[in-house]
């Protein structure tokens, strides 16, 4: 192992600064520093409030990895930055800090795909799982069903036609005063609930299209709480069930369109949700899939997975020029036909 | 060996100065893009110097653009922390005074003006003895009063003219890096100086 790579990735594509440095499957050091606080009272990620912790946060953090490592940059290998998408503001800070380094020390920099990072990260803590896989990628801004091919091979199944399911949760938090971040706060709120206790819709579920849908179940939450102010818990519950339900019946048809496929991996925000996680290897062991999520640290943004999927790249020879660009933008599959109304979560 | 780097505004501008003097300069005026290009940019420096390193980096930390700001202290963040080299910080406004009172030794002072969009300005006054006033974002026609008397400079030239045709006015639209050879050699660590809070709004 002291043979693989010294990787060292930057994160700082939405509220978490994150740096880490990664040999092999070992993470040697790693901090986050997370802004929820910054933004807590704004109900929601300033982009322009984000941007300025990024660069404060950003640099010294690096050092102070590198520090606990006891390793200097001349010994790190190569050098992987988020360069989208993103918070651009963000993006650009981490992707500028990266092509500094990269030039400075004389190392190869791999400009990462954000996704591909979640999109691999399992493999980081999993030595076993092999290429293909279907991945379920729910997170804040995404929710998509994804096979995995290969490294920088991906070809997407599904994905939302409105909000991410992340941003679902953090609205029906908002909606019943849970706090922020919301995904925590109503899976909280959630276990002392009834799911059964109020009927709500499953958008798109059962339909032959294959993508998600959650703005029709926002509202519907929206109403329920109007009508019943009393029963956030009950809503919370039901809301969880609503969500679960849409999941796999989504999963299972995408299934059906990747036969390949022998496991099913959850990754991203949303994939730390503990009623998801067991829906959802239900569902595996039914198929005699492998299941593999994970752990929730893993799942929510940090640089580990960041480093990893540069280590992954690497590998497989894929660096970028110091001109690579910032993307606020970009698609794991860019050949996927786009869903209707899918805009900037396609 | 002193890195130089200005990305504030229009230009993408770093240079290699050495005892006063450039050593390799590049000045781009691309308005966007610096994200993309500013590190390619020191690279094609340092190989023209046939250098590896500097031994300080000075960068202008605004005002100008959040995100040229931005790009600029983090690349200049980024050398320093590989290089182990300081990182101090200057200013747009110092940049374009001290190259306009270097060109024109007819002139005790300058007023220095860029555009800052929403109908703004970011101002500041200075004299040959350094900064004679504060810097603000102001409207042009606050601005043009304060110029009275004094040459204007900067981007902000031309709507501070809009206001009153009569102010003397030089043509220096944007801050150059290779003009950090022109500063004191006293400077301050590097923080962004965004003058405006972020736009945000605490919901009702
Ligand atoms: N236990 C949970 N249950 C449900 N949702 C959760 C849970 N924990 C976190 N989330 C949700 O996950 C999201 C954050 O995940 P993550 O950090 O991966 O996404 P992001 O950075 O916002 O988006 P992206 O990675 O797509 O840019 C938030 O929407 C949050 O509410």
């Amino acid at each position: 192992m002291t043979d693989a790579p010294l990787i060292l990735g930057i994160e700082s594509s939405c509220d978490e600064t994150a740096a880490a440095l990664l040999r092999g499957r070992t993470i040697v050091a790693q901090r986050i520093a997370s802004q929820d606080d910054a933004h807590r009272i704004y109900g929601g990620v300033v982009p322009e409030i984000a941007a300025r912790a990024h660069v404060e946060a950003l640099a010294p953090m690096i050092e102070a990895v590198l520090a606990e490592a006891g390793v200097g940059l001349a010994e790190v290998d190569a050098i992987a930055a988020t360069a989208g998408p993103g918070l651009i503001g963000g993006v650009m800070v981490g992707l500028v800090t990266g092509k500094a380094l990269a030039l400075a020390a004389d190392k190869p920099l791999v400009a990462v795909n954000h996704l591909e990072g979640h999109a691999l990260s399992p493999r980081l803590v999993d030595p076993d799982l092999e290429f293909p896989y279907l991945l379920l990628l729910v997170s804040g801004g995404h929710c998509q069903l994804l096979e995995v091919q290969g490294v920088g091979r991906y070809r997407r199944l599904a994905t939302t036609i409105d909000d991410a399911v992340g941003e679902a949760f953090d609205k029906v938090a908002k909606i019943m005063g849970l706090g922020f971040p919301g995904g925590p706060a109503v899976e909280r709120c959630a276990k002392d609930g009834n799911p059964k206790a109020f009927k709500l819709p499953r958008p798109l579920s059962g339909t032959d299209e294959p993508h998600f849908s959650f703005a029709g179940l926002k509202t519907a939450v929206l109403r329920t709480f109007q009508a019943n102010p009393h029963a956030a818990a009950d809503i919370a519950a039901s809301f969880q069930a609503a969500v679960i339900d849409c999941l796999t019946d989504r999963t299972l048809k995408a299934l059906a369109a990747a036969p390949d496929v022998t496991a099913l991996v959850v990754a991203g925000g949303v994939a730390s949700n503990a009623a998801i996680r067991a829906a959802l290897t239900g569902l595996a062991d039914a198929r005699a899939l492998k299941f593999v999520a994970p752990p929730g640290w893993l799942c929510t943004d940090n640089a580990a997975m960041i480093a990893w999927a540069g280590a992954e790249r690497l590998a497989a020879g894929l660096t970028d020029g110091l001109d690579a660009p910032a993307r606020p933008r970009w698609p794991l599959d860019p050949e996927a036909a786009p869903a209707r109304g899918a805009g900037v979560k396609a | 060996m002193e890195l130089a780097i200005e990305t504030a505004l229009h230009a993408c501008s770093a240079a290699l100065i050495d005892g006063g003097q450039i050593v390799a300069e590049r000045h781009e005026i691309i308005a966007r893009g610096h994200a993309e290009r500013l590190v390619p940019l020191i690279g094609e420096l340092l190989a023209e110097a046939g250098v590896s390193r500097a031994d300080a980096v000075t960068v202008d930390v605004g005002p100008g653009s959040f995100t040229g700001i931005r790009v600029g202290l983090a690349a200049a963040k980024a050398f320093g922390l590989a290089w182990g080299a300081p990182v101090a910080g200057c200013t747009s406004t110092e940049l374009v005074a001290a190259a306009v009172l270097a060109a024109r030794a007819d002139l005790d002072g300058v007023y220095v003006a860029f555009d800052a969009s929403r109908g703004e300005v970011y101002a500041q006054r200075f004299d040959r003895a350094g900064a004679a006033g504060d810097l603000a974002a102001l409207p042009p026609e606050q601005a043009a009063v304060a110029a009275r008397g004094w040459t204007v400079a900067g981007s902000g030239t031309a709507l501070l003219s809009a206001v009153d045709a009569s102010l003397a006015v030089v043509d220096h639209r944007w801050p150059r890096a290779a003009d950090v050879r022109l500063l004191g050699a006293r400077r301050p660590a590097a923080r962004p100086l965004y003058v405006r809070p972020p736009d945000a709004k605490v919901p009702a």
